[in-house]
């Protein structure tokens, strides 16, 4: 049986689930406990498990990343929250120095069990410093797992999934996805890391899109069938670790690719995929691999220049028509 | 105003030709009658000059590949500011320029105006150069033995991409069934005969074979179908080896040479003409050649009584009809050179030499092979010989069988002169002797008549007074 819920919901319901199940894991972060979250993720968390695992941090990002990878390397799994994943870049010593490398340092003595639950994406109107999509900085370190759920569907089963993982995961959600409804199961489930998900099957193109820009891709797959390309559409959920196999099979099938995701275009996620595929199938490609990010400029808060830093579905569907050989002018 | 510039016809039955080279670059001022580039046909390579004053623009045919004749292969645009480098990329400007005159005007922005780069999908097509094609399209192409410059000749717009490759195919009936059916004993014979059924049955576009279908395609003038098994061996496997493809005119050459060979039932008789009386006015003549500044070689004096002989010997200023049921005997006499050239065998031809004196035979004899081995030889100036002579004298040998040169019947080789032994009825006096090898057509020419032949020429060239007298 499926329901519909929002993110948020979701987001809840595998925080209850499995502070159930497990009683190390403890949630950190501003406005965790009483408030339940600005966006409501834990909400009635601190009345079923109290304080002592839910736990309301002064705003001070370091500190208390510092506390959790400690917490995390002796005996808990903490679920630390980031309001803004923009705020990453105050963690970065405590991430990316310590926590990503304690188990390769220690000789496999110390894990860092720790989950770093924040967010990504523009379009909120939240100006240059809180509408960031930072992913691809951590996906650069070795030792961190970045999981980029594309639904409430995947925010659940992929939470669950990092939660009971032995090393750091960062999850980033889509700030714009938190009260979008879909089907969630009633039952427990698990969405396993590096399996990615074909949502649409096509024959002339793949669309590698990744969280806020797999919605962004299956509307271009409409607009493209309209026009008669059959456009596969691949989420891969995890970009650390990549299903590169999923990807790499159905560029070999269509012959063309465009890799779409929210992060700034230069050096980022679209890079490292299109460069996979361009090694991987450069004798199956019949176009250059296409990849779609944000513009390169810090993201304006201008509802109006906002809205056109970030790829839509029409700008998609209109490369990969290119890519196809058809006149962009019959898009519909 | 410009000025398209069309593949030329420069011979009777030419269909395409290729530019071996641009003499003058995109944007070169260019002036009527100036050389414009070199065209390279079956037989030579020529200059073609430009046809009007301008600018040269928009070159649109890439160099070394057929074009057919008649298509436009570039443009001359009168003022130098009008200059494009090809068609296909003036347009995609003119549409780069338009969409970024909307960009700044427009208040309307919409993303992938904002996104240009997202559309920016590599360069622009230019069919000079490199050709452009994707990845798997290079590998289709590899896998299937299609030559990409095909696709460019047809002007296909590059880069050349897989549907590209379908559709020429198809349109030229390249595709086909990809399952044959062959009976076992057509197999192995196919297999002996190192014939691909596959490829046979996709070249027939059938898809049952018959023993006649694979003996048909040994009997194809096609040295690479005969008996590829001969050929087809890793040389690399012995030792080091390298490669260099062979020039056009050697395979050109080669493909009219294997005809003649297995077509043409060729005899060659042997024999030796005394060239002292030749030696004598040669050096007789030295001084007025010096002031008239002529090389005169015994060559000369050959071609004057080859000549000659051809008026006394009319069959062997002949040729057959394709049927072999008509023998086709020539009013004129026109005599081929053999020239040896760095890009392969050249037969280069002197017109009417019947009726022209030795120092306009040495001088045209001097100049066709300059221009033959600077490739300045035009179609007019080959072709439609009588016989042809070919002249290894000048550097050894004491005979050889020369192929005829079809649809000529004869073809006279010379090796170098020696001194022998003749007996003058008293003693032997030390001649210099100049063989002769007289390859026929033996359908047309027998034995007897090619020995008279020989017989009649030695004499004149042992008396060449007769000759320039």
């Amino acid at each position: 049986m499926t329901r519909k819920i929002t993110l948020s919901r979701a987001i809840n319901e595998a925080m209850f689930e499995e502070m159930h199940r497990d009683k190390s894991v403890i949630v950190m972060g501003e406005d965790v406990a009483e408030a339940g979250h600005p966006f409501k993720f834990f909400q009635g968390l601190v009345d079923e498990f109290g304080t002592g695992r839910v736990i309301d941090t002064p705003i001070a990002e370091p500190g208390y990343m510092g506390i959790a990878v400690g917490a995390a390397m002796t005996g808990t799994r903490p679920v630390v929250d980031l309001m803004f994943g923009d705020f990453l870049f105050l963690t970065m010593d405590q991430l990316c120095n310590q926590a990503a490398k304690a188990h390769y340092m220690s000789g496999g003595k110390l894990n860092v069990p720790l989950v770093v639950h924040t967010n990504l994406g523009a379009s909120r109107r939240s100006a240059a410093q809180h509408s960031q999509s930072i992913h691809a900085l951590v996906a650069h370190i070795p030792g961190i797992k970045v999981v980029l759920p594309s639904s409430a569907l995947e925010a659940k089963g992929l939470l669950k999934t990092a939660i009971r993982d032995d090393n750091p995961v960062v999850i980033f959600h889509d700030k714009m996805m938190y009260n979008e409804k879909v089907e969630v199961p009633e039952d427990e489930f698990l969405i396993p890391f590096g399996q990615a998900n074909i949502l649409r099957e096509g024959n002339d193109i793949t669309l590698v899109g990744t969280s806020s820009m797999v919605a962004v891709c299956s509307a271009a797959a409409e607009l493209l069938g309209a026009s008669g390309i059959s456009a596969e559409v691949i989420d891969p959920r995890t970009i650390v670790p990549l299903d590169e196999a999923t990807i790499i099979n159905s560029v070999k099938k269509t012959s063309r690719a465009i890799v779409v995701d929210e992060g700034h275009q230069n050096f980022g996620v679209t890079a490292e995929i299109a460069a996979r595929i361009s090694e991987k199938a450069f004798y199956f490609l019949d176009a250059p691999v296409g990849r779609m990010g944000a513009m390169d400029v810090p993201i304006p808060f201008s509802p109006a220049l906002e809205d056109l830093t970030v790829p839509k579905a029409e700008g998609v569907a209109k490369w990969a028509m290119r890519l196809c050989g058809r006149d962009v002018k019959n898009v519909a | 105003m410009s000025h398209d510039v069309i593949m030329p016809a420069l011979g009777m039955a030419q269909d395409t030709g290729r530019i071996v080279a641009w003499l003058k670059l995109l944007g070169d001022p260019v002036a009527d009658g100036e050389p414009l580039f070199e065209v390279e046909t079956d037989k030579a390579v020529m200059e073609v000059p430009a046809s009007s004053d301008g600018f040269l623009s928009t070159i649109s045919v890439a160099t070394n590949v057929d074009v057919a004749v008649g298509t436009v292969i570039a443009q001359i645009v009168n003022r130098s500011e009008d200059v494009t480098s090809s068609p296909l990329l003036s347009q995609n400007l003119a549409e780069e320029s338009a969409t970024t005159v909307s960009h700044n005007q427009s208040a309307d922005l919409s993303t992938e105006e904002i996104f240009p780069k997202h559309l920016d999908i590599g360069e622009p097509p230019l069919q000079i150069g490199p050709i452009l094609a994707s990845p798997k399209a290079r590998k289709l192409a590899k896998e299937s033995g299609l030559d990409l410059a095909r696709l460019r000749a047809q002007g296909i717009v590059e880069p050349i991409h897989v549907g590209d490759i379908h559709q020429f195919n198809e349109e030229n009936f390249l595709t086909g069934p990809k399952e044959f059916v062959a009976s076992p004993s057509v197999r192995h014979l196919a297999a002996n005969l190192g014939i691909d059924l596959k490829r046979l049955a996709l070249k027939l576009g059938r898809t049952t074979l018959a023993r006649e279908d694979v003996l048909h395609e040994t009997r194809t003038p096609n040295t690479q179908n005969q008996t590829p098994s001969l050929w087809d061996i890793d040389h690399a496997a012995y030792g080091p080896v390298t490669k260099e493809p062979m020039s056009r005119v050697a395979v050109i050459a080669g493909a009219n040479l294997t005809a003649s060979n297995s077509m043409i039932p060729q005899v060659t008789n042997h024999d030796r003409a005394n060239i002292s009386a030749i030696e004598a006015l040669r050096g007789d003549l030295k001084p007025e050649a010096m002031a008239r500044g002529i090389k005169l070689t015994a060559l000369a004096f050959q071609v004057m009584a080859l000549a000659a002989t051809l008026r006394e010997f009319p069959k062997f200023n002949a040729s057959l009809t394709p049927d072999g049921k008509t023998l086709v005997l020539k009013g004129y006499v026109h005599i081929g050179i053999a020239v040896d050239t760095e890009h392969g065998l050249m037969v280069p031809v002197i017109r009417n030499a019947d009726s022209k004196g030795l120092w306009e035979i040495a001088v045209e004899i001097t100049d066709l092979a300059r221009r033959a081995r600077t490739r300045k030889i035009g179609p007019d100036d080959m072709g439609g010989g009588s016989m042809t002579i070919t002249n290894l004298g000048g550097i050894g040998g004491t005979a050889f069988t020369p192929i005829v040169n079809a649809p000529e019947v004869a073809i006279l080789g010379l090796t170098r002169t020696e001194i022998m032994p003749v007996w003058d009825g008293k003693i032997f006096q030390p001649v210099p002797m100049l063989p002769l090898d007289l390859s026929y057509d033996h359908r047309v020419i027998n034995g007897a008549e090619a020995a008279r032949f020989l017989t009649y020429i030695a004499g004149l060239i042992a008396d060449p007074f007769c000759l320039i007298s």
